[in-house]
């Protein structure tokens, strides 16, 4: 009897915290005659989903946070951190592979680093982290329109926020699609999924935690302070051209529809020292690497390896190896394999 | 129509059919239904909740109330706090991960994976039936060898085939996660 009343008086207390702490930005989903007072409080349901992208991509860039999610592939789970503000007028955003040697990338205004074990720390100029949350994500997601549906899709509750689903559709079916379900309270990040077109989540990303604050997180403006490698810019934009120009190309038939290229170049892999001609494609949600080698001694076949949505491709032609890596379905990344054939051919 | 139902009913309906038709504003309550109405105040309070709806309503019986009332208030023995402090400044700091552990997460998953299929095994085959390069350490293949002093050397030269693969995989994955950190600019300075 006695542990039952604490129980109801824990409870109670709970109400209490709840009703202390919901702001009056809290949203009644219910009833659209909300009290929303607060001048920086979004709208009380998103009224497209295009919109509601948008408003993801603003709140993600300007608001303070502290933020902890998963990202799950099959039987493999990878937890980070992630803090981001804005403070002297530039952002600074941390994000932290929290399991295994880690992999740290800090951001500071147009400049991201990445800390990764057996590899020197380096810098590139540009204006978001590429991790785990896909680069459009931060940016104008409007450049998907032309290959992508945005579809609004029900309310939820996701980390004991609720949510709003967002899907991405790709219109190209040998795609993945991808869906976002955002907190309908501040329009941050809540879970994010890879969809195949059966309705298959194959990788998710889901939050645990998120606490958006006035102040920027305190690590944060330390992490300012701090010195970092010079930047190297980005590859200039010209680099695919010159590459398409170049008369020692090979052929890559098959793409599906919206992935342009982005960079061909040949160069050397820093794991094994081994040579590779190398294509870049990208439709701006996901981006594809075609490789192309020198075969391997001994009788191989060709075959499929994924880690949630990410496929590798080995493929064996005669004479050459293709391998083809991205986020896409095992059965697009054959095809694309398949497709390349010898430069003149 | 509903009441209708239930009505027509051989059956009397169950509390919580009557409380949720209740709730859809779809049958009335009567003097003697007072436990539906408490249930069904109580379902509303863990819908005003669940949803964050307005402050809830907070609606401990007062019976309930009356007991807490006659409560002697508790305080939180001192050396319980004193232990848990205690077992807080136990907790241990991870070490620096170490050079040799050091291997992107990407690497380390294809790293483990061996890529020799099967012998035997149709390569190619229709769109949805994928050849998987195995998961599983490779067994050495099964075909009658009647030396058996050839047995090891194969085996060995299979071994050796399947690192090289390994580590190119795991050079190809993170190559193309570099290319992606490099190169994402670039589309962004298209859409510009």
């Amino acid at each position: 009897m006695r542990a039952s009343l604490f129980a109801l008086l824990a409870l109670g207390l709970s109400f209490n915290a709840l009703s202390n702490t919901s702001q009056p930005t809290a949203v009644n989903l219910a009833e659209n005659t909300s009290e929303n007072t607060a001048e920086d409080s979004p709208k009380a349901a998103f009224n497209d989903a295009k919109s509601a992208l948008e408003a993801l991509s603003n709140a993600i860039k300007t608001r303070n946070f502290d933020a902890s999610f998963v990202v799950v592939k099959g039987q493999h789970m990878e937890p980070y951190r992630w803090l981001h503000g804005t403070a002297m007028g530039q952002e600074l955003e941390h994000l932290s592979l929290l399991n295994g040697a880690g992999v740290e990338m800090v951001r500071i205004g147009d400049k991201v680093t990445y800390f990764e074990p057996q590899t020197a720390p380096y810098t590139i100029e540009k204006s978001s982290i590429s991790g785990p949350i896909p680069s459009i994500l931060f940016h104008d997601v409007s450049a998907l329109a032309e290959h992508y549906d945005f579809v609004l899709g029900g309310k939820g509750r996701i980390a004991g926020r609720p949510a709003q689903l967002v899907r991405i559709e790709a219109v190209d079916a040998r795609k993945l699609n991808y869906w976002v379900w955002l907190d309908i309270e501040s329009s941050l990040l809540l879970k994010a999924a890879y969809v195949n077109q059966q309705g298959d989540a194959i990788e998710q990303l889901q939050l645990t935690h998120l606490s958006v604050t006035e102040q920027v997180p305190s690590q944060l403006l330390d992490m300012a302070k701090r010195t970092y490698p010079k930047a190297q810019a980005g590859i200039p934009n010209d680099a695919a051209n010159k590459a398409q120009s170049n008369q020692n190309n090979w052929q890559i038939r098959f793409m599906p529809k919206g992935f342009d290229l982005l960079k061909a170049d040949r160069h050397t892999l820093a794991g094994n020292n081994e040579l590779a001609d190398y294509y870049l494609f990208s439709d701006g949600l996901v981006d594809v690497s075609v490789f192309i080698q020198r075969p391997l001694a001994g009788n191989r076949r060709s075959g499929a390896l994924s880690s949630g949505a990410t496929t590798i491709y080995v493929h064996n032609a005669d004479g050459y190896d293709v391998s083809v890596i991205g986020n896409i379905p095992a059965a697009t990344a054959k095809a694309i394999a398949e497709s390349v054939t010898r430069p003149g051919t | 129509m509903m009441t209708d139902k239930n009505q027509s009913q051989s059956h009397a309906p169950s509390l919580d059919e009557q409380v949720s038709a209740w709730l859809d504003g779809e049958s009335t309550l009567t003097d003697s239904q007072g436990d539906i109405a408490a249930k069904a105040t109580r379902f509303g309070l863990i819908g005003d909740v669940m949803r964050q709806d307005d402050k809830p309503v907070i609606d401990i019986s007062n019976a309930v109330s009356l007991a807490l009332e006659n409560e002697p208030s508790h305080q939180a023995p001192e050396h319980n706090l004193e232990m848990a402090s205690g077992n807080t400044a136990k907790i241990v700091r991870f070490p620096k991960p170490m050079a040799q552990f050091a291997i992107a997460a990407s690497v380390a998953l294809v790293a483990v994976i061996g890529v020799s299929l099967q012998p035997g095994q149709q390569v190619g085959v229709g769109s949805d039936n994928l050849p998987l390069l195995q998961t599983k350490p490779f067994a050495g293949a099964a075909s009658p060898v009647s030396l058996s002093t050839e047995q090891p050397a194969r085996v060995n030269a299979a071994a050796g085939l399947r690192e090289l693969q390994q580590q190119r995989i795991g050079a190809l994955v993170r190559d193309h996660q570099q290319q992606i950190r490099l190169a994402s600019q670039v589309k962004q300075d298209d859409q510009k």
